[in-house]
């Protein structure tokens, strides 16, 4: 059985001090009131010491008793019982049934000789019902048969108050309130003697075993049972604790909280009552008295008197503690909250679950330790620090003194066990995790971050990179240290950054990517850079690794320039004749960043457009000479040139012809004369030049584009009479006028077109563009007749409404009045409303309506 | 051996408004396993040498029932005869009473059915009881035997057999919950307290002498009016 030292036992008064050499003297009772210790003797003496409490610089307790005086009652019975009444300053001594009172200074009968007689035995009433303080309470089981007497003894007087007749012969009794417990004959019972109700407990047979009935606290009781049992009960008649389980033989209890205890012929025996556990046993011969006065336990023989010294209870958590029994230390923390002021409680039992925890983290329990440092409001830097190297060098921590747990650090609670140590890793990353976002971390968030950034970057883990993007308190520069010596160069950029040091993480960023330093951790490392650039607020940054970027790529790097975030571009922080003069070495990054410009942001600087155009061109010229093999294929480039050149209204037209010209690029500079204007000029390079007829017919199409009906038929027509012009001999172009003809019939003016024709065209040739014509036309004439027709008979709607208006006559004469100013009409001249109402021309313009005639305007 | 039970541990104390305390005391013959169907339910572990129970033991466990949060304080009391006149200590007061029989042992049925008679006649009126037939692994166990033996003497299934279904007969006659678990398998264990908790009134004030824990006095619950009213406003 685990054990505990709860209680040590000293001696109290030796046997010289009480009989000297006389053998046959035993002690028959003791009684204590705070230093006074009564001893009563078989010889009728009673015996009264001063105790004195001394404690030895080993913190054990020692007790002297020094003699006042003793005095013999005047019997030759032995004294059974004492008890002091300290507000009455009187000593209840129960001697030959009698129960008398002496002073207890001087042990002097009181002088009016009041004694309550026949008393087998008694008690006092601990919780009294009268109220008043200069009288005691006490029960007695009278000599007479099953009877109980309760008397209220006064300075030098006693009373009768109750006489209560029990079902069987009491044997032993306790008081509390009105509430009897009675141990009869057979059983135990709690009795009201107020009322007369009793409530059986459980049965007992008093008469084989010697009851104990033991008052413990507010309407509680202590009685020993059946097989051994303490058995606790209420004066309901209800056991709120579980039982303890003592040896058979019990001859007496105390209780000394949270411990019961128990004397039998060789033992004294130590119970918890929170727990019902046996905590401590004693070897104690021959004693035949346990009692305990206000807190004091006092064992006797009948030859010596020991008082039992409770261990202080931290001292006794701290032993459970030392023997890594957590769980009965902290039962017994928690057990003992009501014994101890509020606050020490709070601080005590903080430090018990702390070091409680510490207890299971050795054990690499490590939920457990978790829940236990929560609750205890554990420090975390304690658990951090025992991991070499975790605090930063800065902290201002020191471990609590005295120490929550005796390791130095994780190697000597690992002693070195690898695993272990990887265990317990990966629970303080756990822990500090958890914590950091929480009011654990209150205050030492620098600590818990800077711990945690060294543990996620030993250990390789992924979080770490969380942990430097994300808000954090790592100190920069025993971060920075670790993680150099770690060889996370990445993360480390990202500690600069995060400490706004980002002139520090680009070069170090660069120097990974130029492979001066290795660090893996991202493969698009360049990318990124490129990236943290293009959202880089520092101008200086961005120019000064400008021309690494786009050394490295032009297309990538460009985008420092290009995808610069939408709100910097609006604040224009980067002029872009800067950016232009910085890529005049990387002419890709400079189209890119001109189509940024032009396209993408729509400038309408005529430089850049000019530029850009001029750029594309260059590419094409450059790419015409192998292309041009292959024929006119359409490049990406040229393509490109085409879109600016036909989208584009802000490049200089005539420089661009003046550069295109000789360079056979014909479409482009159709496209440039189109700007200008010059629609014949540009079809005729179409058609003549390029032979590309389908081209030209595009170039009427976009060219016309939002310009409207007319403007797009004289382009058709345009390019019909270059078709038409041509030479005779070229009557090629013949074919491609009749596919115009015939594809774009609506776009001509047919009767022009046929005048224009030359005779010699057969009408066959013709035919789909003349039916298309006829068409129209018939189409044209069908719709003006409808119309027509619609129009004519709207017509006579209206000239019908007119006419049965004006059909009825309006007589006006001086008898009718105007309906708005009810006044007679002086003048010819009047208005009428569609309803008939007259009103003054000066009435119906004042009013804007006629209260008769909502519909105001429809004046006739 | 202290194996962790396969069956889902009962919820801890939810956020729910109400709280109520149930006194429920274990009864029943000695080694029917009353001790084993607590430390299953308390601390999902069961332990195949269970040692006998000394007068009394005592645990809490906290059951989560809808919005509702139901603490449970659990008497095991001892089964032997002797401490038997002990028993009225601990389930007067008690709102809920388990009284467990050995369904492999017909004597142990027949002395839960005297538990009942004296709970009907001491205990609070209105004691929800439940009737548990423990070791239900072992009937299984015996009645695959009895199948395969082809046993022409009705020895065994009057061992085994009948009871439940005498015991179902009873427990519906006296209204009485009934399920047969395994503290064991963890079979039935918290459907059982469940059931019970169900069955509780929540409503209702407790009774007074007997809701008061462990080193609770009356007075106590008196001081604490905010927290038994919120059991009985509604």
């Amino acid at each position: 059985m685990m054990t505990i030292k709860a209680f040590s036992l000293v001696s109290a008064v030796e046997r010289e001090l009480l009989m000297g050499d006389k053998d046959r003297i035993n002690i028959e009772c003791v009684e204590c009131c705070g230093k006074n210790l009564y001893v009563g003797t078989n010889d009728c003496f009673i015996y009264h010491f001063l105790l004195e409490e001394k404690t030895s610089p080993t913190g054990t307790a020692a007790f002297t008793a020094t003699k006042q005086l003793h005095r013999h009652l005047g019997f030759k019975k032995p004294v059974n019982e004492l008890r002091a009444a300290s507000a009455l300053n009187r000593l209840l001594v129960l001697c030959d049934n009698s129960i008398t009172l002496v002073n207890m200074m001087n042990l002097e009968p009181i002088p009016t000789g009041a004694r309550i007689k026949g008393a087998v035995t008694f008690a006092l009433n601990e919780n009294p019902v009268s109220g008043d303080p200069f009288c005691v309470e006490v029960c007695i089981i009278s000599v007479k048969r099953r009877t109980i007497q309760m008397f209220m003894v006064y300075e030098d007087r006693v009373q009768i108050v109750k006489e209560v007749s029990t079902p069987e012969q009491p044997f032993a009794v306790a008081v509390d309130g009105h509430f009897l417990c009675l141990a009869l004959t057979t059983q135990y019972i709690i009795l009201n003697y107020n009322t007369g109700v009793s409530q059986d407990l459980f049965p007992y047979c008093s008469e084989e075993k010697r009851p104990i009935v033991k008052r413990i606290g507010r309407q509680e009781f202590l009685l020993a049972g059946p097989g051994g049992l303490g058995m606790f009960a209420t004066v309901a008649g209800i056991s709120q604790r579980a039982p303890v389980h003592w040896s058979e033989n019990v001859i007496g209890a105390a209780v000394c909280f949270p411990y019961v205890i128990a004397l039998d012929d060789e033992f004294i025996t130590v119970h918890s009552m929170l727990d019902q556990q046996q905590k401590q046993t004693l070897p104690f011969k021959e004693g035949h008295i346990l009692q305990d006065f206000e807190g004091r336990v006092i064992v006797a023989t009948s030859k010596g008197v020991y008082i039992l010294v409770p261990l202080p209870l931290e001292r006794q958590i701290q032993d459970l503690l030392a023997s890594r029994r957590v769980e009965e230390a902290l039962v017994l923390a928690k057990g003992v909250r009501r014994n101890i002021p509020k606050e020490k409680f709070q601080v005590m039992y903080r430090r018990i679950l702390q070091q409680a925890g510490f207890i299971q983290f050795a054990q690499l329990q490590f939920l457990e330790a978790k829940e236990l440092f929560r609750s205890g409001q554990l420090d975390v830097r304690e658990l951090i620090s025992l991991y070499p190297f975790l605090l930063p060098t800065s902290s201002s921590f020191t471990r609590s003194h005295p120490p929550l747990h005796e390791y130095a650090d994780l190697n000597q609670l690992t002693q070195g066990d690898q695993e272990k140590m990887a265990k317990c890793k990966r629970f303080l990353m756990s822990y500090l995790n958890e914590v950091r976002s929480t009011e654990v971390a209150n205050g030492y968030k620098e600590d818990i971050d800077t711990a945690l950034l060294k543990l996620y970057a030993e250990a390789d883990h992924d979080s770490l990179l969380d942990l430097l993007v994300t808000e954090n308190f790592c100190l920069l520069t025993d971060s920075a240290a670790w993680l150099e010596k770690h060889k996370k160069y990445f993360a480390l950029g990202l500690l600069y950054h995060y400490n706004n040091q980002d002139a520090a993480a680009l070069q170090l960023w660069v120097n990974i990517v130029n492979g001066d330093i290795h660090d893996s951790t991202r493969s698009d490392l360049y990318e990124y850079v490129v990236d943290f650039l293009t959202y880089c607020l520092d101008q200086e940054l961005v120019w000064k690794y400008a021309d690494w970027v786009l050394q490295r790529s032009e297309e990538v790097g460009v985008q420092v320039f290009t995808k610069r975030p939408v709100d910097e571009q609006q604040r224009n922080s980067f002029n872009p004749d800067d950016v232009i003069n910085c890529l005049k070495k990387y002419p890709k990054a400079l189209v890119r960043y001109l189509e940024h410009l032009v396209i993408d942001r729509r400038l309408q600087k005529e430089e850049y457009h000019t530029h850009l155009a001029l750029l594309y061109l260059e590419e094409v010229l450059q790419q015409r000479p192998s292309a041009n093999g292959k024929g006119a294929e359409v490049t990406g480039t040229q393509a490109k040139l085409r879109s600016l050149l036909q989208k584009s209204n802000f490049y200089r037209v005539h420089f661009l012809i003046d550069k295109i010209q000789g360079t056979g690029l014909h479409m482009e500079s159709a496209i440039l004369h189109g700007k200008l204007e010059e629609h014949e000029k540009a079809l005729r390079i179409l058609v003549q030049e390029l032979k590309d007829f389908s081209a030209a017919e595009d170039y009427c199409l976009w060219s016309s584009e939002g310009r409207g009906d007319p403007y797009r038929q004289r382009l058709f027509h345009t390019l019909l009479a270059i078709y038409l012009r041509a030479e005779p001999a070229d009557c090629e172009l013949a074919v491609p006028a009749v596919d115009l003809l015939n594809h774009h019939a609506a776009e001509f003016d047919a009767a022009q077109v046929l005048q224009l024709l030359p005779d010699t065209w057969s009408v066959q040739l013709l035919c789909p563009f003349l039916t298309g014509a006829m068409r129209h036309s018939i189409h044209t004439k069908r719709m003006t007749q409808v119309a027509l027709g619609l129009a004519k008979s709207e017509n006579l709607i209206y000239k019908y409404d007119k006419m049965t208006l004006k059909g009825s006559s309006v007589q006006l004469s001086d008898k009718k009045l105007c309906q708005v100013c009810q006044n007679p009409f002086c003048e010819p001249v009047f208005v009428r409303y569609p309803n008939g109402g007259l009103v003054h021309t000066h009435c119906a313009a004042s009013r804007h309506t006629n209260p008769n005639s909502p519909s105001r305007g429809n004046r006739t | 051996m202290a194996g962790r039970g396969g069956a889902a541990r009962p919820n801890g104390p939810a956020s729910g408004n109400k709280i109520c305390q149930f006194k429920l005391v274990l009864l029943g013959e000695s080694a029917v396993g009353k001790s084993s169907l607590v430390l299953r339910f308390v601390k999902g572990q069961f332990h195949e040498y269970q040692e006998s129970t000394i007068g009394a033991a005592f645990l809490t466990q906290t059951v989560c029932l809808d919005d509702t949060t139901v603490k449970f304080e659990i008497w095991d009391t001892a089964g032997q005869e002797r401490y038997h006149s002990l028993a009225p200590m601990y389930y007067r007061g008690a709102q809920a009473a388990i009284v467990v029989y050995d369904i492999t042992n017909t004597d142990t049925f027949a002395r839960a059915k005297n538990w009942v008679k004296e709970l009907q006649r001491q205990a609070s009126p209105n004691i929800v009881i439940a009737l548990a037939g423990n070791k239900a692994d072992l009937a299984s166990k015996r009645a695959v035997e009895f199948q395969e033996i082809h046993l022409p003497l009705l020895v065994l299934p009057a061992l085994v057999q009948p009871v439940s279904i005498e015991a179902q007969a009873y427990a519906d006659d006296n209204s009485l919950l009934f399920m047969e678990t395994s503290a064991k398998t963890a079979m039935n264990v918290n459907e059982i307290f469940m059931a019970i908790a169900k069955k509780l009134p929540k409503n209702e004030p407790q009774n007074a002498a007997g809701a008061p824990g462990r080193n609770r006095g009356v007075d106590l619950q008196e001081n604490n009016p905010a927290s038994r009213s919120q059991c009985c406003s509604n």
